[in-house]
């Protein structure tokens, strides 16, 4: 891609010196008296300036037909001009040919040396000029009137002085008197706005022109070697404003000229089509073609590769060869600029058309060349508005003063801040482009997607650039409109809706945005995984608790100081926070929440607006405005709010930052909740908290922990377990904890591995070897390992070698005690089987059993307390049921689970039967419930529930907790649950072993089972 | 003419149909709202409404901010100040204690501190005669549906 700067090179008076009027406006006038500036008068350079353009072709080569050859007849031209400057410009060109016939050399792009006349007289006429009762001064005589000039330019004083009392505007010439004072020679008569100066005409006198103008036509016609050539402004929307202030007469002299000449002379458009090309040879000196094909070529291939992709963002037009050749013959300006200077500019009274146009385009060429802009094509989007001369040509020379405010607040301030913000152009390039269409201010809606694509994409964009920056600018802006349907645009020097809410939104108190903005941070940071701390001022409204605190802080100061103490350090102290390892807090990013707050505002503004249109019966076009503004703004204040608090501190650590995927996205945020979710996620991927399964290190515990935890005064070298938890939150070796379970396991491991004792409070202690339990003086040592404790006052930690770990660990059991001696049947209540089984057991030699009088009592010593009948009583040939956690968990290692009933006895009890159930998952569950008790009042209470749905709308558990305290005495509970797993589900070893985890209390169960299993899944061997 | 004579806090607070005390949660700063009203003893006292809990009185702060402000304006307090301040009892007067009342009322048990803000949002614009009328109906014993009834309306509750 080649920029224009390197293809093309202006002509001198486009980079350098005052763009003046003069330069570009072809004053007839003036190159007559020989004022106008070179570029008109040197006919040398206005030759090499002038595009020899078909229609201006046709016209010299018609003149000049008429006037070299003898044969031809007199001819009257009128020219009526399409695009502004060219019926003056064509009046120079002949103006100058005329004069040069005999130079051979000039002019011969427009006319051939060959059949030129050899001389030629000339009379041409600026009437734009005249007054009423003087023509011209001449330095050697005063015209009076149109025949009084054309006698004296055609004949010299003596022919003005042969008309005599006749140069006046009321007295016209007969025809012999015309006929008399024209040369014999070859004529030429060029006459230029002439309407005009019959605007200022009397009646009577504006007839003398009209009825000469009819006698000259006439008397041309009959002559041999004379043309007329008259330029007609009839039409023209410039003129406008002009037949305005001149009260209709310009259009009524206007009419009547057309009148006369309609009838007897032939009509040319002096440039036709070909507007760009004149306007690339007035402004630039040397062409390369090359570049011009390779513009065409790029442009031709994008818009094809656009429409293509995307129908709906370009005009298929564009993609067509007939375009890709107006890209070249317009080169180096887009045909989009070209139809909009030609077509809407051209319309405004004070652009001055063509001198307008060539100075617009002049003003963009110098800044494209002093700013070293590289562009390939130049388009309405690399108009520099906030260039003075731009803004004076565009704005104040056409009397559009009042889009000042759009230019200065949209597209240098809005389209300019969104460019920074996507770091790109083309907000500044759509928002030109728009505004120089919206100066006619002809219509309400002058462009749309398409338009605005065609009038600013680069070839090396995708295509859709354009309108998506059309709908940023539309949310921001405030001169901006859009059409009912929303696919027009405009700029209008009005305030829309967006202004008038950034100004309502200055008067929306602060406070009140930033409580709102606040709301919504708190409702996303709601939740159960951090207990929510909100907005503290200080740190002492802030508890030092172990319980996991999240604190939503106004800014990173006060966040620090909340994690760091639990009040402000004094002159002399500081109270550091102790629970360091659970507390975090969140502090948003200042420039972030300051664009969330700021959107409040505007949002709490166009709520007001809203209500005030409605209440106004507004237009719904307005009030669907305002209503996409609120959403827009919806989404933008929650996206921003949330994502302000990004900033996350903990105590004794470097502060962070809650890294992308774990902030809501950028492109609406609507619905987002669940800030804890993910700030507790970002806080595991970060290693910075314990998640689920995750333990400390048992040494640690041991060593480090456990030695500065709080002792018990009743057992020396005790510990309490709470005060190791404790010290767990304040060590700065941790990290956060979300509950207490990474102690406890690590608790649970040093017992298994003998690096601690623990005691519960009723005083079963476990060591590595298993559990001593029992009364005092009946302490016996059982097979049975700590499977969970609570971190509570009354637990205690010991080292095994701590003193009072013998006291704890000393058993009656030691050889000299009788073990209990069971009868037969009471063993088998405990076994849940009948005495014929336990009896079978003893035989066996499974159970040891004594003899005494004649009775068999079964020994309670290890063998009878790991014995289990190996199927129940009722049990067909395959299934077994078991009444024990053992029992249970031994069949679920080869047996389908059936059906499974926990059974509590005890309200408290109860309350771990559904929790117990949970790991489970049985897909039908059963509640029986049974209470019997004495009421505060006299009574009794009965209650049987049989068969209902945990999940019953009654709550059955909820209601027999309800009912049971309001009785004086509970005589009788019992709520059994029952599972059932219909076929029957195998492998369920590791959900029972949770389901036991679920309901041991100190390390005793809860609650007892009966579980039925089937048969055993036997393994078919390979053979 | 003389000046009227500048009524201290303890008078303002006497003389407030309702007031507002600030208090120190858990979880933050809450708010008790008060009615004066005759207690079993004839006397006119400022008894507990309800009370905004930390979420809400988040939610409600610009209602609470005006509130304090609008009857500072009208009714003098010898503090002046329309700040919120903590365990001091801020006077409301009989336009916007009802509106607070309502909320603290329509607020308690919400947990959705959105949905509280756009409810503070209608109370603050809801007129203060409204306001009374509503505060009436939900201070009375069977004031369920009353309720239920302006949660939808003021958007507590969808």
């Amino acid at each position: 891609m080649l920029s224009i700067r390197q293809t093309r090179i202006p002509r001198p008076e486009v980079l350098q010196g005052e763009l003046a009027d003069a330069i570009f406006a072809a004053s007839f006038g003036h190159v007559i008296s020989a004022e106008a500036p070179g570029v008109y008068l040197d006919p040398v350079t206005f030759f090499r300036n002038t595009h020899p353009a078909r229609a201006l072709k046709g016209i010299v080569m018609r003149v000049f037909s008429h006037l070299g050859s003898a044969n031809e007849r007199g001819v009257s031209l009128r020219l009526s001009t399409g695009f502004g400057g060219g019926k003056t410009h064509a009046l120079i060109a002949l103006w100058h040919l005329a004069h040069n016939v005999n130079h051979a050399t000039m002019g011969t792009e427009l006319l051939p040396a060959a059949g030129r006349p050899e001389h030629v007289a000339v009379a041409g006429i600026d009437a734009s000029r005249w007054g009423r009762t003087i023509a011209v001064r001449h330095r050697d005589a005063v015209t009076h009137s149109l025949w009084g000039e054309l006698a004296y330019q055609l004949g010299g004083v003596p022919a003005l002085e042969r008309l005599g009392d006749m140069d006046k505007a009321d007295n016209m010439p007969d025809a012999g008197t015309l006929q008399a004072i024209m040369p014999q020679a070859p004529t030429l008569i060029l006459i230029d706005e002439l309407v005009v100066y019959m605007a200022n005409l009397p009646e009577l006198e504006k007839r003398q022109v009209i009825s000469f103008v009819n006698m000259l036509v006439t008397e041309l016609s009959a002559r041999k070697q004379a043309v007329l050539v008259i330029t007609d402004p009839a039409n023209q929307a410039a003129y406008e404003d002009e037949a305005r202030k001149l009260g209709g007469a310009l259009i009524d002299a206007a009419t009547k000229l057309d009148s006369v000449l309609s009838r007897q002379v032939s009509d040319f458009d002096p440039i036709g089509d070909e507007s760009a090309q004149v306007i690339t040879r007035r402004l630039f000196a040397e062409i390369d073609p090359a570049a011009a094909h390779q513009a065409s070529a790029d442009y031709h291939q994008a818009y094809q590769r656009v429409v293509s992709a995307m129908p709906d963002a370009l005009s298929s037009e564009a993609s067509t060869q007939a375009y890709a050749e107006r890209l070249l013959a317009c080169y180096p300006f887009h045909p989009r600029l070209i139809d909009t200077a030609q077509k809407r500019l051209s319309a405004i009274q004070d652009f001055n058309q063509s001198r307008g146009v060539l100075r617009l385009f002049a003003r963009i060429l110098r800044d494209v060349w002093e700013n070293e802009k590289d562009p390939e094509l130049i388009s309405a989007g690399e108009l520099d508005w906030s260039q003075e001369s731009i803004q004076a040509d565009l704005l104040n020379r056409i009397n559009r003063d009042n889009f000042k405010a759009a230019v200065d607040a949209d597209v240098l301030g809005h389209a300019r801040e969104l460019d920074a913000e996507y770091d790109t152009d083309i907000h500044q390039r759509v928002a030109s482009a728009l505004l120089l269409d919206s100066l006619a201010m002809a219509d309400n809606f002058v462009m749309d997607r398409r338009d605005l694509t065609l009038a600013v994409l680069r070839p090396d964009e995708v295509g859709n650039e354009p309108s998506q920056a059309i709908d940023r600018l539309l949310a921001v802006c405030w001169h901006t409109y859009r059409d009912a349907t929303g696919s027009r645009f405009a700029f209008r020097y009005e305030p829309n809706v967006n202004k008038i809410i950034e100004e309502r939104a200055q008067g929306v108190p602060l406070e009140d945005a930033e409580q709102a903005v606040r709301t919504t941070v708190i409702g996303n940071f709601q939740g159960r995984i951090f207990e929510l701390v909100i907005f503290p001022h200080e740190p002492s409204a802030v508890r030092d608790s172990a319980e996991l605190q999240l604190a939503l802080c106004d800014d990173l100061s006060i966040a620090r100081r909340v994690v760091a103490y639990q009040m402000e350090p004094a002159d002399t102290a500081s109270y550091p926070r102790r629970f360091r390892n659970a507390i975090v807090a969140l502090a948003p990013r200042p420039d972030i929440l300051k664009t969330a707050i700021d959107d409040e505002r505007r949002l709490l503004a166009a709520g007001q607006v809203l209500q005030e249109r409605r209440r106004a019966k507004e237009s719904r076009e307005v009030l669907d405005q305002v209503q996409a503004i609120i959403t827009e703004l919806n989404v933008s204040i929650r996206t921003n709010a949330l994502r302000a608090y990004e900033r996350v501190v903990l105590q004794g650590r470097q502060d962070l930052t809650l890294s992308d995927e774990y902030l809501p996205a950028k492109e609406g945020a609507g619905g987002v909740t669940g800030g804890q979710q993910r700030l507790l996620e970002f806080l595991q991927e970060k290693k910075l908290i314990y998640g689920v399964g995750d333990a400390i290190d048992a040494d640690l515990l041991v060593n480090t922990l456990l030695p500065g935890g709080v002792p018990d005064v009743a057992h020396e070298g005790a510990i309490r377990a709470s005060s190791v938890y404790e010290r767990a939150l304040a060590s700065e070796h941790l990290r956060l904890f979300y509950n207490e379970a990474p102690v406890r396991d690590a608790i649970l491991k040093a017992v298994e591995q003998g690096k601690l004792v623990v005691r519960l409070p009723e005083g079963n202690v476990y060591d590595a070897q298993g559990c001593v339990r029992g009364p005092e003086d009946s302490r016996q040592r059982v097979s049975l390992g700590l499977t969970s404790l609570q971190l509570h006052d009354d637990v205690l930690l010991a080292r095994p070698d701590a003193p009072c770990v013998a006291a704890w660990l000393k058993t009656d059991d030691d050889g000299s005690a009788e073990p209990e001696l069971l009868p037969l049947g009471e063993a088998a209540n405990l076994k849940h089987t009948t005495p014929e089984q336990i009896l079978q057991a003893v035989t066996a030699g499974e159970i040891n059993c004594l003899w005494q009088l004649d009775a068999p009592y079964v020994v309670d010593d290890e063998a009878f307390q790991s014995w289990w009948p190996s199927r129940g009583p009722d049990d067909g040939d395959d299934q077994a049921t078991a009444h024990s956690w053992a029992q249970a968990l031994t069949y679920a290692q080869e047996r389908p689970l059936l059906r499974m009933t926990l059974t509590a006895s005890s309200q408290a009890a109860a309350e771990r039967l559904l929790s117990a159930a949970h790991p489970l998952g049985a897909p039908d569950q059963q509640f029986n419930i049974a209470l019997g008790g004495s009421l505060r009042a006299g009574g009794e209470l009965n209650l049987s529930l049989t068969g209902a749905s945990p999940s019953d709308p009654l709550k059955p558990l909820h209601l027999a907790a309800q009912l049971g305290r309001g009785c004086q005495q509970v005589t009788f509970y019992q709520a059994e649950l029952t599972l059932s797993f219909g076929a029957g589900r195998a492998q369920m070893g590791p959900l029972l072993t949770r389901a036991r985890g679920q309901q041991t209390v100190n390390g005793e169960d809860a609650l007892t089972i009966e579980a039925r299993f089937g048969p055993v899944a036997h393994t078919v061997a390979d053979d | 003419m003389t000046d009227p004579r500048a009524i201290t806090h303890e008078e303002a607070i006497r003389a407030a149909p309702f007031a507002l005390r600030l208090v120190r949660r858990k979880a933050g700063r809450a708010a008790i709202v008060y009615r004066r009203q005759a207690n079993a003893q004839g006397l006119d006292r400022l008894q507990r409404v309800a009370a905004l809990s930390p979420l809400a009185y988040q939610a409600a702060l610009p209602l609470l901010r005006e509130a304090a402000r609008a009857s500072t304006d009208r009714g003098a307090s010898a503090d002046g100040g329309a700040a919120l301040s903590l365990d001091r009892y801020k006077p409301l007067d009989s336009t916007w204690g009802p509106r607070v009342a309502c909320l603290a009322l329509v607020c308690a048990g919400l947990r959705d501190v959105e949905r509280m803000a756009l409810a503070a949002g209608h109370l603050r614009r809801l007129d203060g005669a409204l306001a009374a009328w509503w505060l009436g109906r939900l201070l009375q014993r069977d004031n369920v549906r009353a309720l239920r009834a302006l949660r939808i309306l003021v958007e507590a509750v969808q």
